[in-house]
């Protein structure tokens, strides 16, 4: 059985100026311990499909309008607020971008640890900041450095604390939205070999969310490109990055400018992402695609697996025999 | 060639309550008309203090920067003004580098009005419907404002006012940092495209290795205040040398999936260059650090033509892989 | 999200607008700001054309109709007097309103002025406005008002710089709290590489970014100011009897309140009015200068 199973799912934001389709019909799913990575620029509607499988979307605005989330066994959409808080501090945890908002600023860092710890355990104060400073040395932070303040780390350091926070309940599935995106590559490398090996040690399963397609291919077991709130292509990374089916996927690795091949100009995908009050009527990426033909504006492509375990969402391999 | 742009020695320093931070320290560097030098490092390192140093926004603690053939590290305000011409600056954040209030038109003739470039209101209307057009900005988006245009149509504003005086060189900034990859090769292609028609020199500055091998002929690897490495583009990342230019190599996540890749794993962090003791700024982190790296400050060498490094080891380091380094 | 998109139909017909077309375009669309603009309007018109509108004078007594009810004869009734209140009312707004507005430009030019160079230079020039400015503070606003309106004497325009000083010092500390803000951004940067000047970054950029708190501030002074105009009087000071002035009017129906109730009202809802219709005129320019706002 898989750990999280995401069907169809749809969500629309109701604001002033018209409804929002964030995501349209997101399918996916994670076995333990395994690593997702959802890669799609700006307004793609990643951060939104993380934020509903804890239900931790936006309210009133922000609205489950179909599909299932079906974690561990229990269907997230029907789940009390006592079960909702339940499995948002044992089951799944989140980190994001930015680590000095997650931070209270008044409290040192091991007693932000030591809380969250006493929060999930019957721990005695003094043995839960014990155990914080173990924490601390599994993310690679002297547990020394634990009684300093959060804003005398440096953002590398802050988001160790941030993950260290978030792995204190063991948690069976890691949400992480952009979490080395702030930092410079050399602190990048480090934090993501730290969540690897920790992630190995324990067994998480994580849902990594970016825009940088390098992180994927170094971090990630499956990949889902998402575009415009659907996801277009989804597969085992070494199919999606060894065979790229969808002219979006292509066209975002065009445009990555590359460390070993010297090109004259680089190939952007032309025009920009579609307003999501008022998506195209057929396939999605229709209006900036190459290929796109008369039948891609009014016909919207099924998600095909062309292999097997690799799905793609357009229209020119409709007479490809896929996996039936 | 003649060279564009000169800088000899260049220093900035900041004065602080805990001592002086010396943001950028002895830089020294050429760059022709129409070509483009990159600076590369990472947050800290001090390049966005250079690039504003050179174009005058940061009055330069010592050294001299000579522009066609003049030293105009030290003008007068007034002469300074007259700079403005040939020097400009795009910045990182097209988000925050614009005034909220104004609309494209205001924001595009800002520069042409303060330098009394144009005559009558047509004709700076004219002059500025040009510009849109150059960076690629539909004449629809005249009257809006930066709000309600995304980072990518933004960026293009901040282009087209730095192009707006026709400077024959920029500064520019992380342009393309905040924006998406799609998005980012646009308005990398629009910078290039710019450069061939009219022979602009850019100093490109950025964290991105990939970004500035693709735009730079030359370029220059940064580390806290000091350069580290320099070299052309392609002999750079074809056959690095110095150990933190490997790391940083290292360190890019590549898009390509290989289980197997062995990463070299820089550990600690960049400090701050406040009262920096002798020595290289780089032993800390070092892998291959000696002793002589913690007390005798590298001298900047010069192994291949035009391929500089400042490092005591780099022959030891790089005798293990078959090369010899002169 | 946040993107609005651009109709191209609307963007053919948008024509080069003037910036204060602009904000008037805006500011009509807000029907409240709207409301608030004609009161201030009315309140304005009506006391500077006091003379014509004002059916007595407002000095003339008549002791055979002291305390009257509101009658057509007399619109809001008689004082203790038999002064015609609505008269009192119409030629005290004259005074009311000037002398508050006065007090309020005095404020804000000096405090604005301070604010500005002082969040702009920073370092010493700053440490010295503020520190000033917290001297000014440390002294009670009406002390300080009761203090410099006994050395200049009575009169409209000592009693509104008396009633300014107070202003200066906070109006100081906003603008360059607000100043400070904008110093940092990037776009002041932007403005020194394409080679403004100093004197050209702080009207054209710092000012329309600092006026939003700067208008929601003088708002609520116009306000105020009344009521400290009305508190000078009560202590005999600033504008001297038999001139009329709102504040004045209030107090000397004090002593009728229990029976009379006409004296005290009508320049309460004066007063009333006044601040209402300035606060909702602020709140509302405030969002008309901000192009960000949706509309």
């Amino acid at each position: 059985m898989n750990l999280l199973e995401v069907k169809d799912l749809t969500i629309v934001y109701d604001t002033s100026e018209g409804t929002v389709h964030a995501v349209n019909g997101v399918s996916f799913e994670i076995n333990n311990g395994e690593t997702l990575g959802i890669v799609g620029e700006t307004g793609a509607g990643k951060t939104t499909t993380a934020r509903s499988l804890m239900r931790l979307l936006p309210e009133p605005q922000g609205i489950i309008k179909e599909g299932s989330i079906t974690f561990d066994g229990k269907d997230v959409r029907n789940m009390s607020e006592k079960e909702l808080r339940h499995m948002r501090g044992f089951d799944i945890s989140m980190i994001f971008q930015d680590p000095m908002t997650a931070l209270n600023p008044l409290l040192t860092v091991e007693d932000q640890i030591a809380e969250s710890i006493r929060e999930h355990t019957k721990l005695s104060k003094h043995e839960s900041v014990i155990e914080a400073r173990k924490m601390l040395e599994k993310v690679g932070i002297m547990a020394e450095r634990g009684s300093e303040y959060p804003h005398q780390f440096s953002g590398g350091m802050q988001q160790r604390v941030v993950i260290a926070i978030a792995l204190t309940c063991n948690p069976k599935l890691l949400i992480a939205d952009e979490p080395t995106s702030a930092l410079d590559v050399t602190i990048q490398a480090q934090v993501l070999k730290m969540i690897a090996d920790l992630q190995q040690e324990s067994g998480t399963a994580m849902i990594l969310i970016t825009h940088d397609l390098g992180v994927v291919a170094e971090t990630c077991d499956k990949v889902a490109i998402m575009y415009a709130g659907e996801i277009v292509e989804y597969g085992k990374a070494e199919d999606v990055y060894g065979r790229i089916l969808h002219p979006y996927t292509q066209g975002l690795f065009d445009s990555l400018p590359s460390l070993d091949k010297n090109v004259r100009r680089l190939k952007p995908i032309k025009g920009l992402m579609p307003d999501p009050t008022d998506l195209p009527k057929g396939c999605k990426f229709c209006p900036r695609c190459e290929f796109a033909s008369e039948k891609c504006k009014e016909t919207e492509p099924p998600l095909k697996e062309l292999t097997p375990g690799h799905f793609v969402r357009c229209l020119r391999y409709e007479k490809e025999s896929g996996v039936s | 060639m003649e060279n564009l742009l000169e800088v000899k020695h260049l220093k900035k320093y900041f004065n602080t309550k805990h001592g002086t931070l010396h943001a950028v320290d002895d830089i020294s560097f050429t760059l022709q008309a129409g070509k483009t030098i990159g600076v590369v490092g990472e947050s800290g390192c001090g390049k966005s203090t250079l690039g504003r140093a050179v174009i005058g926004l940061n009055e330069v603690t010592d050294g001299q920067i000579i522009f066609e053939g003049r030293d105009v590290t030290h003008l007068s305000l007034k002469e300074r003004k007259k700079m403005v011409h040939d020097m400009q600056i795009i910045f990182q954040d097209p988000f925050t580098s614009l005034d909220p209030r104004k609309s494209v038109f205001d924001l595009i003739a800002e520069p042409l009005k303060i330098n009394h470039m144009t005559g009558s209101k047509d004709e700076l209307t004219k002059r500025v419907i040009e510009l849109m057009d150059t960076v690629g900005l539909a004449k629809r988006f005249l009257y809006a404002y930066p709000h309600e245009l995304d980072g990518g149509r933004r960026q293009r504003i901040g282009v087209a006012r730095a192009l707006a005086l026709e400077p024959k060189f920029i500064v520019c900034d992380e342009p393309v940092s905040a924006l998406d990859v799609s998005i980012q090769a646009q308005i990398l292609n629009l910078l290039q495209d710019l450069q061939e028609q009219r022979n602009i020199a850019y100093m490109f500055i950025t964290h991105d290795l990939s970004v500035v091998r693709h735009i730079s002929d030359e370029v220059m690897v940064m580390y806290v205040g000091t350069m580290f490495e320099k070299a052309e583009a392609q002999e750079l990342f074809d056959h690095p040398i110095h150990p933190y230019t490997l790391g940083l190599l290292s360190a890019i996540p590549v898009p390509v999936v290989n289980k197997n890749k062995e990463k070299i794993i820089m550990a600690g962090e960049i400090s701050m260059p406040i009262n920096p003791p002798a020595g290289c700024r780089f032993a800390g982190r070092c892998p291959f650090a000696t002793e002589a790296c913690h007390t005798v400050t590298p001298e900047l060498e010069e192994p291949f033509p035009g391929h500089f490094v400042a490092c005591h080891n780099m022959r030891e380091i790089h005798r293990d892989h078959n090369i010899v380094i002169p | 999200m946040s993107r609005r998109r651009i109709n191209d139909a609307a963007i053919a017909a948008l024509k080069r607008q003037s910036n204060f077309a602009d904000i008037w375009r805006r500011l009509k669309k807000n029907k409240l700001a709207m409301v608030g603009l004609v009161i201030v309007c009315i309140l304005v018109i009506a006391c500077v054309f006091a003379n014509l509108i004002a059916p007595y004078d407002y000095a003339a007594q008549d002791y055979s109709a002291r305390l009257q009810f509101p009658s057509w004869q007399h619109l809001c009734g008689t004082d203790n007097f038999g002064r015609d209140i609505f008269s009192r009312i119409l030629y005290g707004g004259r005074i009311s309103l000037l002398v508050s507005l006065m007090s309020c430009v005095i404020s804000l030019v000096f405090g604005g002025l301070l604010g500005i160079v002082s969040g702009y230079a920073g370092g010493k020039t700053d440490n010295i406005i503020m520190r000033l400015c917290d001297l000014l503070m440390a002294i009670p606003a009406t002390l300080l008002a009761i203090v410099i309106s006994a050395t200049l004497g009575g009169g409209v325009f000592q009693t509104a710089i008396a009633i300014s000083i107070g202003g200066i010092a906070p109006t100081a500390r906003l603008v360059r709290a607000t100043a400070l803000t904008i110093r940092g951004q990037q776009y002041i940067e932007a403005a020194r590489a394409a080679g403004s000047s100093q004197f050209h970054i702080i009207m054209t950029h710092a000012v329309p970014n600092c006026l939003a708190p700067i208008i929601v501030d003088m708002s609520l002074r116009i306000g105020g100011n009344i009521m400290m105009i009305s508190a000078m009087s009560f202590i005999g000071l600033g504008v001297q009897p038999p001139t009329p002035e709102w504040g004045q009017i209030l107090n000397s129906g004090r002593e009728f309140i229990r029976n009379f109730w006409p004296l005290c009202t009508f320049p309460g809802l004066a007063i009333m009015l006044t601040m209402f219709g300035f606060n909702v005129l602020g709140d509302g320019l405030r969002d008309a200068l901000d192009p960000k706002l949706k509309q």
